[in-house]
């Protein structure tokens, strides 16, 4: 064998610096996937255990269930609580803004409102109640239409706003 | 626009994956692994056309991924650092007939994989029969027998 060492006769660009610098960013990128698969689990990415938000308070009479983190056009739901929300006339009204609510395209609202008022800031919402039977909450199944931070705010009239915010992904 | 950020946000992030994922993965592929592929191809099309289905949004998608594919190979032709860096380095795994283990672990390559390529590629029977064994940049065995027989 005329020459025992390495590349004698192989015409190879084998580069063992580059080669050891690659090795070491794919054991740095396996750490990053199982994080990120991680992360994804808790919820940070959509829906999960550390997206779970609400902004209950016994300072506001309603208040929004909601997802922290969503993405650009997957569905999500909005859940305002009305528990606390006083009854006038057999009606319930809250508010939600209407720059918050532009971020949106609405699927459903349920129960069915009896009529929304468009304010100059606010969406308004009046359900007709049933004294015996008064429901405790309302859902708003919708899609993000844009993406970033969103802040909103829910309110009964009159009041000043209970806020929350989202991050929605792109 | 947004076809446009869309086409390289997806074509950068799919660059990154497979970089991390090693050149094995998609040098040999089992079976599963050609259907994963697949769902990924599906994944990625979904995020690029989001939900506009219109022609110009596919020609534009299309468009940027060839054009930045193009793109990146002149540049790769300019810089060998950039050619490395997206497509890799050949290594050698086999050295007169001799296991590199270390080099073998790391590339995620087995005595087997080896043989296998000496048998399908050259006839060759034996490990002392291979002269060396290379896993090339897109991942592939490649196999240069000794001259003269085993």
């Amino acid at each position: 064998m005329a020459n025992k060492n390495k590349p004698a006769g192989l015409e190879i660009q084998e580069d063992m610096e580059f080669q050891e610098k690659e090795w070491a960013f794919e054991r740095v990128g396996r750490w990053v996937i199982l994080l990120v698969i991680l992360a994804a689990l808790a919820g940070l990415f959509g829906w999960g255990p550390a997206s779970q938000g609400s902004n209950a308070s016994g300072a506001y009479p309603v208040w929004v269930e909601y997802q922290r983190f969503a993405r650009f056009k997957a569905p999500i739901t909005l859940t305002a609580h009305l528990v606390q929300l006083p009854v006038v006339e057999g009606e319930a009204v809250f508010w939600l803004d209407n720059e918050y609510m532009k971020n949106f395209r609405i699927y459903d609202i349920h129960p069915t409102p009896d009529s929304v008022e468009l304010g100059e800031q606010h969406v308004i919402y009046h359900f007709k109640i049933d004294p015996h039977s008064p429901p405790d909450e309302v859902l708003f199944h919708l899609q993000p239409e844009s993406f970033g931070l969103l802040r909103g705010r829910i309110g009964a009239v009159g009041e000043e706003g209970n806020p929350f915010s989202q991050w929605i992904y792109p | 626009m947004d076809s446009v950020i869309r086409g390289v946000a997806i074509y950068l992030f799919l660059l990154v994956m497979f970089r991390i994922s090693g050149k094995r993965t998609l040098g040999e592929m089992t079976p599963f692994e050609f259907v994963l592929v697949l769902i990924i191809g599906e994944a990625s099309a979904q995020a690029m056309m989001w939900d506009d289905f219109s022609m110009i949004n596919a020609f534009l998608v299309i468009i940027t991924l060839v054009g930045i594919d193009v793109g990146l190979s002149l540049l790769k032709q300019r810089s060998k650092r950039l050619e490395k860096m997206i497509d890799s380095v050949p290594l050698v795994i086999v050295e007169n007939g001799k296991l590199l283990k270390d080099r073998m672990e790391k590339a995620r390559v087995d005595e087997a994989d080896i043989l296998e390529k000496a048998r399908e590629l050259q006839g060759l029977e034996r490990l002392d029969q291979i002269k060396y064994a290379v896993v090339e940049r897109s991942g592939g065995i490649s196999i240069i027998p000794k001259t003269g027989g085993g």
